[in-house]
């Protein structure tokens, strides 16, 4: 056991799914030649100052607000951070700092099998830079930067989390939370690698049993979830080496290495710590209607927490399965279309979890491009049921329907797949093979039971698998006791 | 309008423009092949039966006021070779109605304050090269150059004419204004460049009024509220004491009724208003940079590159303001300094509101000294008091309007009026222009 | 309330504006006389009032998300002071 408590806050960014960018109406999307996304306004050219707010970003950060459990703003207004950077057009960033789109809100984690919450302490609407190129092999050696401005003024929401977290696992948790709510409202795709999500952390150690904060490191340039988590780890580590030695944290911004795993200090004599923050007069302030927060509000999905408690409530399904099925709304919605045409929810569950997710990870696709409807999936379902077909067929049937599309029942007939459960067929088969295996037979008469497995192989593979298993048993049984 | 002789017009335009060039530095971008093209095509535009009501008034821009590839250089280095990609809103709107483009003039950097020797608009229009010109106005500069050069000029309301393409400094504050010899021609310019701009939320919305259609009506009389310490403005000379203390006694003659009224924040205004535009412009002109345009100077690693250009880029003068406005908005003068003065201006906003309830307009002089001179000795100083009289204005987002006071003497300084609309300013300075002719 | 020569450097640190030793000089000599002059103002008690931040009254309005014309790679180049193939060209970021 550590002598120190770890605090750890985050900030994260997160792209929003807009066509246009916040204030102009210039593309969003990813992969163009660089400046080519550009206008006037997004350049900060001379005199070309005026924003014009972005309808549907506005409604995605209230729609983040609401999911995140925030208190909304009345007002929107935009206030300028002021700081000098090669990638920040006008010399300021627009951000919402004096009125933030949500204050006050919180995400709930399964942390050890109990549920912790982690508080929002704001949510806020702004512009993002652009992105900087590095000639040469790193940021120190390079001669000079290239300059892309695609991205500035591409709209992002701000999460800033309350100093709640107490490790790196619950960060990654904490993380994973966020992602999932923020995707099944659909507001962003949230991908850590591309650079749609960013999660900066803000670490702290203190004496166990203090309720003062010791001096944080901000650590950046962390770009996975596996990143955050060694990222966090290896700074609780020299932050308990730097504290047990009698030192002192320095307050800085570090780095995450992920090829050395470490975390590098950048200083800059430039690094302002005073930003001037002040509202934007280019950017009246407008009103947001109570109406139409309220519509938002009736319009977000159940969201994961609720949509797990509710599988493992109504279906009664295990945390595991819930979990799993809730990783994503789509596979969330998926589960739930099929139980409405089939009556076993832990039946669909295992298939969903096993043979669906199977299926879809060989193919490299998402669920909702998956050519098994919910209802063929059940119909399938309801043929092993009725002992219409094994479920060895019906895993074959089913990467069949993966393909084609096609109904369960009509590849069963096309290919003749259907189960043989006609007790004379089988017994006349079975009369067959106690004749043709006497050996066997023997075993079996004189108490190795174990022999009529053998007996059972043989009628299979004469019947390529599609004999009912039980009935074969049974004949078997009753021929070779006669 | 004679437009049959647009051609012969272009070329006298372009004589008396090379005229009051020669005689006193007033363009930094003037073409004579380009007022003859433009005046060919409003021609050929006019043959083909478009309507072009603007046809055969002439006008300048001072420099910071964006042109379609012609340099905008806003009288700085930082932008001497700047070519803009756009005209500003308001030009489109003049050209798509036959006023024809004379040129760029000079202006102070990034129209920050105002000097008789950069103010080549009102040096234009005072010559009658041409009959009007655009000019920024942020804490009263258009109206102070105006008044030094004798003419008349209007600050609309804020947002009255969209600032689309117009460089300034304080984006709370700036406003696009018209400078002219005659009211009516103020009036004809207001109604063609005022109106909402979709692509600028912050350009009013609403029916721009057919003002020199309404140029004669109005009430009878004037209710006038004059500020009763107005003589102790800072920096006021005894000339614009006589000669606005004469004026007060004539007015009445002429239907304005004039009371002298206590103003308890008014004469702070000119304070304030350097408080606020200086953080806006520590900010608003933080995009010269040296990366996307712009004047550029060498320098081992990017913040150097930054501050080299800036400080290579802009003059003295405006380096000490922008200083200035970084200084009262950083973290210990924040709320004593910047945000101090952001509620004064809610009382000073207050105070003229409630002023122009019982009275039509305020008068004032346009600026407290008479002499050029005075004015320009001022120039260089933080500590400039030119704005005493007109910064309220910009700071309550109130139109106002300077005329000419005629008088005997060589020196025509202006009087001011701050009101609750263009239409009523335009009305009494009319009335005021017969008077005075 | 007087301002040092120390905050006065760290102002023009943060504007990325060199002074002369003259000109920072004067500055600070008027910076401290137009505090002097707004002194009773800076000594009211404005708690109650609320700041004006904007220059109208007028409310806001949103735009839809619909793409518009952005510019081409050399218009947006155009006034570049260095420009490299499709990129703005700046010296390099760390600071020696
Ligand atoms: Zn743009």
């Amino acid at each position: 056991m550590s002598e120190f408590e770890t605090i750890i806050g985050l900030e994260v960014h997160v792209e929003l799914l807009t066509k246009t960018k916040l204030f102009c109406s210039c593309s969003t999307a990813f992969g163009a030649e660089p400046n080519t996304q550009v206008c006037p306004i997004c350049l900060g050219l001379p005199g070309e100052i005026i924003p014009v707010l972005n309808r549907k970003a506005l409604e995605y950060a209230i729609k983040a607000a609401l999911a995140l459990n925030c208190d909304i703003t009345d007002v929107i207004d935009f206030d300028r951070k002021n700081y000098f950077y090669a990638d920040l057009p006008k010399g300021y960033q627009r951000s919402q700092f004096f009125n933030p789109m949500g204050t006050n809100g919180y995400v709930e984690i399964e942390v050890g099998g109990s549920t912790k919450r982690i508080g929002i302490k704001q949510l806020h609407l702004e512009e993002d830079a652009g992105k900087l190129l590095h000639t040469g092999d790193d940021i120190i050696t390079s001669p000079f930067s290239l300059v892309d401005f695609n991205r500035a003024g591409v709209p992002l929401i701000e999460i800033v989390t309350e100093p709640d977290i107490r490790s790196a696992e619950e960060a990654r948790l904490f993380l994973q939370e966020l992602r999932n709510i923020l995707r099944y409202i659909a507001i962003s795709d949230c991908k850590l690698e591309e650079g749609s999500m960013r999660a900066d952390a803000n670490v702290s150690l203190r004496p166990l049993g203090s309720n003062k904060f010791g001096n944080k490191t901000e650590l950046k340039n962390m770009n996975s979830f596996r990143s955050v988590f060694n990222g966090i780890e290896y700074e609780v580590k020299r932050q308990s080496k730097i504290l047990r030695e009698g030192g002192e944290v320095l307050p800085e911004t570090r780095h995450w290495d992920e090829d050395k795993g470490v975390t590098k200090g950048m200083r800059s004599k430039f690094a302002s710590a005073d930003y001037r923050c002040f509202p934007d007069a280019n950017f009246l302030p407008y009103e947001l209607s109570t109406d139409w927060i309220e519509k938002l509000k009736d319009s977000l999905p159940e969201l994961p927490l609720a949509r797990r408690r509710r599988l493992m409530d109504e279906y009664g399904l295990p945390a595991y399965d819930a979990e799993v099925l809730t990783s994503s709304r789509e596979l969330a919605d998926y589960y739930d279309a099929t139980l409405r045409f089939s009556p076993a929810p832990k039946v669909v569950s295992n298939w969903v979890m096993g043979e669906i997710l199977r299926l879809l990870k060989a193919a490299e696709i998402e669920i909702t491009e998956c050519k098994i409807t919910p209802e063929n999936l059940a119909e399938l379902l309801r043929l092993i049921e009725k002992g219409e077909i094994s479920g060895k067929i019906a895993k074959e049937v089913l990467e069949e329907m993966s393909t084609t599309g096609e109904k369960a029942e009509s590849i069963v007939q096309r290919k003749g797949l259907a189960q043989i459960s006609d007790e004379d067929t089988l017994r006349k088969l079975a009369i067959e093979v106690i004749a043709a295996n006497p050996r066997s037979v023997e075993d079996y008469r004189s108490g190795k039971k174990k022999a009529i497995g053998f007996l059972v192989g043989q009628i299979m593979r004469k019947t390529k698998g599609k004999a009912n298993p039980q009935l074969v048993n049974k004949v078997l049984e009753e021929e070779l006791n006669k | 309008m004679a437009y049959e002789h647009l051609e012969e017009l272009g070329k006298v335009v372009v004589e008396r423009c090379r005229n009051i060039d020669k005689e006193s530095g007033v363009f930094v971008s003037f073409d004579a092949d380009l007022i003859a093209e433009d005046m060919k095509l409003f021609e050929e535009k006019l043959e083909q039966g478009e309507e072009l009501p603007l046809a055969g008034l002439s006008f300048v821009l001072a420099d910071n006021i964006s042109t379609a590839g012609i340099r905008t250089t806003c009288g700085s280095k930082m932008l001497a070779s700047y070519q803009p990609l756009f005209d500003a809103e308001a030009v489109s709107r003049l050209k798509d109605n036959g006023a024809l483009l004379a040129g760029k003039t000079t202006v102070d950097e990034f129209g920050f304050g105002v000097s008789s020797v950069k103010s080549g608009a009102a040096k234009a229009v005072s010559a009658g090269a041409v009959n009007f010109a655009l000019s920024v106005d942020t804490v009263g500069e258009l109206r102070q150059a105006a008044s030094i050069h004798g003419i008349a000029a209007i600050k609309p309301t804020y947002g009255r004419i969209p600032r689309k393409g117009v460089v300034g400094y304080a984006a709370s504050l700036e406003v696009l204004g018209i400078m002219a010899k005659k009211v009516t021609e103020l009036a004809v310019i207001l109604k063609y460049i005022a109106g909402h701009l979709p692509a600028d939320p912050t350009s009013l919305i609403g029916e721009v009024p057919d003002y020199p259609s309404l140029l004669e009506e109005g009430p009878a009389e004037f209710k006038i509220a004059v500020p009763a310490d107005w003589s102790e403005a800072r920096g006021i000379d005894e000339p614009t004491k006589k000669i606005f203390g004469t004026q007060l006694k004539l007015l009445d003659e002429y239907g304005f009724r004039i009371e002298l009224v206590p103003f308890s924040y008014f004469y702070h205004s000119f304070l304030v208003a350097q408080f606020i535009s200086a953080v806006e412009a520590f900010s608003d002109l933080a995009n010269y940079d040296g990366v996307r345009f712009g004047y550029r100077d060498g320098a081992k690693h990017l913040q150097e590159m930054f501050i080299n250009s800036r400080s290579k880029g802009m003059s003295n003068r405006l380096k000490r303001f922008l200083v200035f406005g970084a200084l009262v908005s950083s973290k210990k003068y924040f709320n004593r300094c910047y945000l101090q003065a952001q509620k004064m201006r809610t009382l000073i906003k207050e105070e003229l509101k409630t002023r122009l309830k019982k009275y039509d307009f305020i008068f004032t002089p346009t600026v407290p000294f008479t002499n050029a001179k005075t004015h320009d000795a001022y120039h260089d100083s933080l500590l400039n008091p030119a704005s005493y009289y007109t910064a309220a204005a910009n700071l309550a987002g109130l139109p106002a309007l300077t005329i000419p006071i005629a008088h005997s003497e060589v020196h025509m300084p202006g009087l001011h009026f701050i009101g609750s609309d263009e239409t009523g300013l335009l009305q009494a300075a009319l009335r005021l222009e017969k008077e005075y002719l | 309330m007087t301002i040092s020569k120390e905050e006065l450097r760290r102002a023009s640190v943060d504007a990325r504006l060199k002074l002369t030793v003259e000109e920072e000089e004067r500055l600070l000599t008027d910076v401290n006389k137009i505090i002097q002059q707004a002194k009773s103002l800076i000594n009211l008690d404005l708690q109650e009032v609320k700041p004006t931040f904007y220059g109208s009254e007028q409310k806001n309005f949103l735009r839809e998300d619909i793409e518009g014309i952005s510019l081409k790679n050399d218009e947006a180049l155009a006034n570049a002071p260095e420009s490299d193939q499709f990129y703005f060209r700046v010296p390099k970021i760390v600071e020696e």
